[in-house]
């Protein structure tokens, strides 16, 4: 069937099987390989993309469930040379370590900071609790998305 | 408490190797760059990142130039380096002939506060403070996240991790029924470095891997016997299992 739909902000459409996992699409046709799959059982987190602003399993979703929806994924965000402040806050941080649950991680917490601009660090843990990391703690992902909630904020 | 882990040595026995082809390389690119520049010594030479500057005339060579000038096998540098062995005798290192095989030994102190539901046994980690000496910090970013990860997999071993097995097969194969830790399992962590210089050691370094993984059981098993009284023999410490004991 035919798709029609934004992906990071410009109009797409695109020839495709209904059935076909929206994280194969993304990966496969699109060549975004920034959204990552791990589990492809929605538990990790890996592959959570924007789909009108809200975090959505790509793993679990269906390409004919995007027809008319706009999706943001990793690619979405900052540019070359110019990071979004939540990928410069997550290097200066030292969020990142394999970097395998970063896309998702990144993304859950645009949604977070849209929706609240000032979490407490108990929010944005209970925000993060979907994406799982076996590498960092958590601790420094948590400071990053505070961090960058407080620049987004304009720095206060 | 005291580690020791396999990785780290092999990290460590690289890491003196790759040092020492450097070192080899380095005085081969100068070697080469003195006879461009016209020095009269390798000492006025110094190798800067992509050039060779003589510190006398300030004349540069770039490595592009020095490499296309060396043949083939100049270009390749091997080294070998034999792993000293530990210096403490250690009852269970007896039967290594030639030396027990673990020179360096990283330290660690970790503290838990928990608290416990003593209707449900359920445990959760409220604070954790780990202090931890593994020689010299080269990146102190790099160093916390090693404590900071591999104190929230101990956590995670402690509390929820075990595979479960039935008539040989794994019962518990994902990540639905295998539960590693959220960011809501794992509270703040203070970490404190106790710095030494390994004198053994590539740049002093012993490697901080995974020398905090081991830490989390015994302190959060030592804090439930302190909050509750009761010691705990088998891990991984489930609210089942705990409320059992209480």
């Amino acid at each position: 069937m035919r798709i029609t739909f934004v992906l990071n902000g410009e109009e797409r459409h695109v020839e495709c099987l209904p059935d076909r996992r929206v994280v194969d699409l993304l990966r496969e046709d699109f060549g975004l390989t920034g959204t990552k799959e791990a589990c492809g059982t929605g538990e990790c987190g890996a592959c959570t993309i924007l789909v009108d602003g809200e975090t959505r399993l790509s793993c679990l979703m269906l390409a004919a469930q995007l027809e008319g929806r706009s999706v943001t994924t990793i690619e979405g965000l900052g540019a070359e040379g110019c990071l979004h402040p939540l990928q410069e806050a997550f290097v200066q941080c030292g969020a990142v370590q394999c970097g395998y649950c970063s896309p998702g991680m990144i993304l859950t917490a645009l949604a977070l900071i849209k929706e609240n601009p000032a979490p407490t660090r108990e929010e944005i843990r209970k925000a993060l609790s979907g994406n799982l990391c076996r590498c960092t703690g958590y601790q420094k992902i948590v400071d990053a998305v505070e961090e960058a909630a407080r620049v987004t904020r304009g720095g206060q | 408490m005291w580690y020791f882990c396999m990785s780290r040595v092999i990290l460590h026995q690289k890491t003196e190797i790759v040092i020492r082809a450097c070192e080899e390389l380095r005085r081969r690119i100068i070697g080469r760059a003195a006879l461009i520049l016209f020095a009269d010594t390798v000492e006025d030479l110094e190798l800067l990142p992509g050039r060779v500057r003589h510190l006398k005339t300030g004349k540069e060579v770039p490595l592009t130039l020095l490499a296309s000038l060396m043949p083939p096998e100049d270009r390749v540098c091997i080294s070998q380096f034999i792993m000293p062995v530990s210096r403490d005798g250690l009852d269970t290192g007896k039967a290594f002939v030639i030396g027990f095989p673990h020179l360096l030994f990283s330290y660690a102190a970790h503290l838990a506060a928990v608290e416990v539901d003593e209707l449900t046994g359920a445990l959760e980690v409220k604070a954790y403070f780990a202090a931890t000496e593994a020689g010299r910090v080269i990146n102190p970013q790099s160093f916390e996240q090693q404590v900071e990860g591999a104190i929230a997999q101990g956590i995670g071993y402690a509390l929820h991790e075990e595979i479960g097995l039935h008539r040989g097969r794994i019962v518990n194969p994902d990540l639905a029924t295998y539960i590693i830790p959220t960011a809501e399992d794992i509270p703040d962590i203070t970490s404190l470095v106790v710095e030494t210089f390994e004198t053994s050691g590539p740049f002093g370094m012993k490697g901080v891997g995974e020398v905090c993984i081991n830490g989390p059981l015994p302190a959060i098993a030592g804090a439930l016997a302190a909050a509750c009284g009761v010691w705990m023999n088998r891990a991984p410490l489930t609210a089942p299992r705990i409320l059992a004991a209480l």
